[in-house]
Formats: C-alpha cells, structure tokens, sequence
C-alpha cells in the first residue's frame, strides 16, 4: 500500500513539473487549514491515542512533499520591483469583544509589496473602550481613530505567498475621554461636596512598535496573517487629572511599553 | 488515503507553528486585568516645625527642625473642625485639605506646661483638581498651592516647599517658630489663660 502511495504522489510530482499541480494547491490549502485546525486538535489530541505511523514511509511522504514545493516554487511568478499592493482588516478587535472585552478597536490596512521583501504599510483604525470600575461605579470612555505607518521585510526565501515577517511602526493617536464618578465627591472635613464628571478631556500619544507575524495565501489573491507586537511609548500628552485608560490604537495603559496582536485577512489588488 | 497521509505529515510539520499560534492567541485571550491602585493614597498636606535663626546678616536662612513641646491643637475654622487634637512633642503634623475651597484657614493653639494658649492662624491659598488613578479605584482630589501666609504670634514665617498637595508625602510647608522674644505682631490672638 504505501508503494502505492508514493507512487500516486511521485506522480504528482511529475504532473506538478509540467503546470499546475492539484497537488500544489492542495498542500497550501491543507497549510492554511491545518494551521487553523490545529488548535483544536492539540487541545482534543492530548484525550484521543495516538496514531503511530511508519517513520520510514512518512519520511519519504514528506520528501515527496518538500519535492512538491520544490517544483511549486520554480513556477512561481516573476518578481518586479512593485510587485502588486494589498489591502486588508484586522479582526481582533471585533472577536475580543464579542468574547467580553472592555475595548473595541476596527483596523484596515494597505500596503505595498516591493521585491516581495520589503512592505510599505499604513493601518487606520478606530478604537474605543468603556470600563467600568470593578467594586466602583467609575466611568471612562474613550472613542478615537488612529493610524500606524511602517514596514515589514518578509524573511522567506521563497516566493510562494507565505511569508515570515517583521517590521515596525510609528503610531499616533489624538483622543478625547471622559471619566464620571457616579456619586458626588463629599468633603469629610469641610462637608461639601460637588460632582465628579470630566469630560472631553485632550489626550494625545505617540508610539513605536516592533511586529512578528506570519501570512499564507489562501487562494489566488486572498492571505491571512497574524502578528504580536511590543508597543513602547515614546511621547504621551495626557489631561493631569489622570491618565486615560485605554489609548486607542495603542491599548491599555499602565506603562510604557503593552502587547498587541492582529489577525488580518488581506486580498491583493 | 494518499490526502489523508499528506495532511497528517503537514500538521507534524506544523505542530511547532500551531503550538506557538496557539500560545499567541491563549496570550490574546488571557490577557491580564490588573488594577494598580496606589496603596497610599491620603491627599494630605505636610507641614514641618522649624526653628528660626535668622540673623539681620541672614534674613532668610533657614532653620533646624525642631520639636514642638507644646500641646497643638488644630481646628479648620469655617467648618469648626478640629483636624488634629493635643499633638505633644512633634516635629511636624500631616492635616487634611479642604476638597474645594479656594482658602483653608487654619488656627493653631498652643499650649504650655502652665495652661497658657496662645493661637497663630494660617491661611493657605490654592487651586484644586480631580485626580483618578483607575476607573477601579476612588477618586480624590489634588491640590497645588499658590500662597501661604500667617499671624506671627508664636510662629514667625510660613514658607511654601512643595507646592503640589498628592500622595507623594513630600513636605509641602515648613513653619518656622520664633525662638526668642520679640515685639508681636498687630493682628495678635494671643491669649493667656
């Protein structure tokens, strides 16, 4: 049986150095799925018995494989100096508070592919966040839009639409928030009391960011890619009654440097 | 079968990948939620007892911390609210701050071994503002300083160190007490019991 396998896939080895091979595409598709897939299946394959398969045979299944790539990669596309654009939106936002998240942020990027290397790129976004004090009735809002303009360098030799990528980004934010107390503030000594209600108080922050990320194509034109990111704060204007607690496009506030992420679904124009 | 093979050869491929994008997004997901409110936060203003030993060849030289023996008690006049009671032997007393008035007016009386009172008033000029740390954590209100000035009966000058009133603790007035007999000022409210 497995000489038959390797057969049918030596075939599609052969079919793959004439054109197009289904194989190919199969194996990209079979990358994409099986990165998504796998969460589920490590947490689920911990509880289920392991299916042992012959290391000699999967070896050679997985030269095969390689072999295909291989042959993937000396079809692939002339590279040009600008070697097309892309346009996308990031998703994390959206997904963080559906799952009960206190911030809300919408992103869309564009980007230029150079030498499929190096990638121009400009994020415009608009985040928000409401909080509510824990044991507290406090009060703070925030809503604002912002922008992040950078680049990637895609490490990936080959030219295949996964790419391994880092780069950074300089970002700017100018807000306005509030922050309400919903009990008046009283005076234990002199026994007055007045509201405590601030509202469109002017805040602005400027930052850097270093990004890691990771992005396959998934058909013709459409990738998917996530990253994490360090943030640092490099200048923050803020009211002196205190500091806003989320900044939009720069995230929870607290120190001078924060963690972020992006899953972003991109299409090539 | 053959698809199959190929799918489980590329999850084995994958695993370090799915395990480090699994890590990513447990990270994203389980984000932290720490409140860091500030554990001392009284919003206090800090005065500081000195001994005066100003000269005519240095007027404004500035003196020792001293000790006060006398009994001090403080009352926030308007509000007739004793702030700190019988305070024997200190060398300085940390008072409240009025949340919203332009002036607190404060009245020291001091009393000695024989009964005798006499009385200062202080006047302390400012501005204020709300202050929060987190929606978590309660609200105060800060204060900064713009003028002191004072009766000069026992005390002889009231100088500003810092002017902002927070948590940091920081000195924010130093009082400086006469240490040998002078003539008393008009505005006196000395009393003698």
């Amino acid at each position: 049986m497995w000489k038959s396998i390797t057969r049918i896939v030596a075939q599609g080895v052969a079919n793959s150095r004439a054109g197009r091979c289904e194989y190919t595409r199969c194996l990209m598709r079979l990358y994409v799925l099986a990165l998504l897939a796998v969460c589920v299946h490590t947490a689920v394959a911990q509880d289920e018995p392991t299916t042992v398969v012959n290391p000699v045979v999967a070896d050679s299944v997985a030269t095969m494989a390689e072999n295909v790539a291989d042959a993937a990669g000396k079809h692939e596309k002339k590279i040009h100096f600008i070697n097309g654009a892309a346009v996308g939106a990031d998703f994390v936002g959206p997904v963080m508070k559906v799952l009960g998240s206190d911030w809300l942020h919408m992103e869309v990027l564009a980007r230029i592919n150079i030498l499929d290397k190096y990638f121009p790129i400009a994020e415009l976004g608009i985040g928000e966040a409401e909080r509510e004090g824990r044991d507290i009735d406090n009060h703070f809002k925030v809503r604002s839009p912002y922008f992040r303009v950078g680049a990637d360098y895609n490490f990936s030799k080959k030219h295949n639409g996964n790419r391994l990528m880092a780069g950074l980004r300089y970002g700017f934010a100018k807000y306005t928030y509030d922050f309400d107390s919903p009990e008046p503030l009283i005076d234990p000594y002199w026994k007055t009391s007045e509201p405590f209600q601030l509202h469109d108080l002017d805040g602005r922050c400027h930052w850097a960011e270093v990004v890691f990320g990771l992005e396959t194509r998934l058909w013709t034109i459409v990738h998917l890619g996530w990253d994490i990111r360090i943030k640092f704060k490099v200048n923050q204007k803020r009211s002196p009654v205190g500091e806003p607690w989320y900044i939009p496009g720069y995230g929870k506030t607290g120190g001078s440097t924060c963690w972020g992420g992006s899953f972003k679904l991109l299409f090539d124009i | 079968m053959t698809f199959n093979l190929l799918r489980r050869e590329s999850t084995r491929h994958l695993s370090l990948l799915g395990k480090a994008w699994v890590a990513v997004l447990c990270l994203l997901l389980t984000s932290c939620d720490n409140v860091s409110c500030p554990l001392n936060n009284k919003v206090e203003c800090v005065y500081g007892f000195y001994a005066t030993n100003q000269t005519a060849e240095e007027p404004f030289a500035s003196g020792k911390a001293v000790s006060v023996g006398d009994t001090i008690t403080i009352t926030a006049l308007g509000p007739d609210t004793i702030l700190a009671n019988k305070l024997v032997n200190q060398s300085g007393v940390n008072l409240p701050v009025s949340f919203y008035g332009d002036v607190d007016v404060l009245q020291f009386k001091f009393t000695d071994l024989n009964d005798l009172s006499a009385y200062d008033t202080i006047w302390v000029e400012k501005k204020n503002q709300h202050h929060w740390d987190d929606p978590s954590c309660a609200v105060h209100v800060w204060h900064t300083i713009t003028a002191v000035h004072s009766t000069h009966h026992l005390i002889d000058s009231v100088l500003i160190k810092n002017r902002e009133i927070n948590y940091d603790g920081l000195e924010n007035i130093q009082i400086f007490f006469r240490t040998s007999s002078g003539d008393d000022e008009d505005d006196s409210t000395a009393e003698e019991l």
